[in-house]
């Protein structure tokens, strides 16, 4: 049974698609079968993320009008054989994507691989839930700020009312917390949130903690999920996040000690 | 105060009613989103009719608007509103009446419309209901997050936190047992006995009875604190547990 996996946030520019590459890469390391699905329909960044994106020949949206079968428009990772890239479409926009087509889709990708990893667009409209809709599971990207922890409160209700395990009244969607550009001591100064304040807000268990780490551009700019750069405290932090997903221990890094800061004072106030 | 819409029935055929509420609706998109509607029953050509509330509720609802309680109506007419899960609130009085009895329309020809609707404040008394009519409370196990509305024409109890941004109102009493970040709105449709109860109280505002008070620092004292919230008068207090 494949575990259908989404990124989202609600906001833009936290981290999602560096997550969903880094963790399907993960994952494919690992030994399991995975694929990623790009659903930022034309603005498709997932294939520069991954290095392929001169190997784009078919994508989501030629799937989903039977323009293409689903091998033709997957590509096949070049560091590890397990890991397929589903591109979305450049010149088309979100409103190719159909419930029908996108459930379609899924249900083709689960029939070969155990996780498929839905890398959701930023937003609330269509595009996103079109990408969290047969979601299994969540991973909420979230960055220590108040606007990102808001939007991820949001994304949160739409994943209870508006996901298809919400309208079938199936198990809830398992919901996972990624904090990104988590900066330890700008936290410890007390101008950035502390990972408990970002939890008191969103109350869902933490997948991890991924710092503020400029290998993170670097891997991007270069086209290699940063996972691939073991030295790299981001590169630690997705390994980490993959042992979790996959249920096994993973180390709790020193910056996941919560901590206090005046940012934090300032929220409980000062009685 | 709340401003709710009053839709004025005079007749309650269903194919008349949805056709001409279709049009009125079409002709002013927006203005009907997110309303609150109290349907008035003192108007009716026939007084005796029994208009299907369920029916009425989800017509309303596919226009945008939430159907919330009745006016006036006889016993009958209020046990079914009752049913559909909608308050009853009491006639109007005369002084306010717009159709009186000796005034109430002829029997509608081709011209003359099913329904008005006008605009008006709602302070309105509730109708005393008999216990076995009792709404139960709504009990909500899972977090309201940003964004989320919650509505109830009875009390509320939440045991979940109620996040910044999201909104909860009811027609009774509201009890959050988690953290109350966000909105809440109890007594909203008329109830100045209506109280809010917390036990981590960080709203951004309370209301009662349409009377509101946005969370000042003054108040950062009850913050976090178990509070309870009421109407003196005119004045909302938050007092601790």
């Amino acid at each position: 049974m494949a575990r259908i996996i989404v990124v989202t946030s609600g906001k833009g520019g936290v981290g999602k698609t560096t997550t969903s590459a880094s963790l399907a890469s993960g994952l494919a390391v690992q030994g399991h079968k995975c694929a990623v699905v790009d659903f930022d329909v034309g603005l498709r960044n997932l294939d520069l993320v991954m290095g392929c994106e001169r190997r784009v020949i078919y994508d989501l949206v030629n799937v989903i009008n039977g323009e293409a079968t689903l091998n033709q428009a997957l590509i096949v990772d070049r560091r590890t054989d397990k890991l397929s890239i589903l591109p979305a479409s450049q010149t088309r926009n979100k409103d190719a994507l159909t419930v029908e087509g996108v459930g379609r889709i899924l249900d083709g990708l689960a029939e070969t691989f155990e996780f498929v990893i839905c890398d959701s667009p930023a937003g609330i409209e269509h595009g996103a839930l079109m990408a969290l809709y047969y979601a299994d599971e969540a991973i909420v990207v979230t960055n220590p700020e108040v606007s990102s922890v808001r939007d991820s409160d949001r994304i949160l209700g739409l994943l209870h009312s508006r996901s298809r395990r919400a309208e079938q009244g199936l198990d809830p969607v398992r919901e996972h917390l990624l904090l990104a550009r988590y900066d330890a001591a700008r936290v410890t100064k007390g101008d950035m949130l502390g990972i408990d304040d970002v939890q008191s807000v969103l109350g869902i268990p933490l997948l991890g903690v991924v710092p503020e780490d400029k290998a993170v551009l670097e891997a991007s700019n270069e086209g290699v999920p940063v996972i691939h750069f073991p030295g790299s405290a981001a590169g630690k932090a997705y390994q980490n996040a993959v042992f979790r997903i996959l249920g096994k221990e993973a180390p709790e890094s020193s910056l996941e000690k919560p901590r206090t800061g005046w940012l934090k004072w300032l929220l409980e106030g000062s009685g | 105060m709340l401003a709710v819409m009053v839709l004025e029935l005079y007749d309650c055929d269903k194919v008349i009613l949805a056709r001409d509420l279709e049009r009125v609706v079409a002709e002013s998109p927006c203005v009907f989103d997110n309303t609150l509607v109290v349907a008035a029953l003192d108007c009716l050509h026939n007084p005796d009719c029994a208009p299907d509330f369920v029916w009425l509720c989800s017509l309303c609802s596919s226009m945008g608007m939430h159907l919330v309680a009745v006016r006036g109506g006889n016993a009958q007419q209020r046990h079914s509103a009752l049913q559909a899960g909608l308050s009853c609130l009491c006639s109007q009085s005369p002084a306010y009446s717009v159709c009186e009895p000796e005034h109430r329309p002829t029997p509608r020809t081709e011209q003359q419309k099913a329904f008005a609707f006008h605009m008006e404040s709602c302070r309105q008394e509730m109708v005393p209901v008999s216990r076995s009519d009792h709404v139960p409370p709504r009990v909500i196990s899972t977090p309201v997050r940003s964004g989320q509305q919650v509505f109830h024409t009875g009390d509320l109890i939440l045991a979940q936190a109620v996040s910044q941004g999201a909104e909860v109102l009811a027609s009774g009493n509201i009890y959050a047992y988690g953290p109350l970040r966000g909105r809440a709105l109890a007594g909203a449709c008329g109830n100045a006995s209506a109280r809010i109860f917390c036990t981590c109280f960080e709203a951004e505002m309370v209301s009662i009875d349409g009377h509101y008070k946005m969370i000042s620092p003054h108040e950062r004292h009850l913050w976090k604190k178990s509070v309870q919230v009421q109407l003196n008068g005119r004045e909302l207090s938050v007092q601790p547990l």
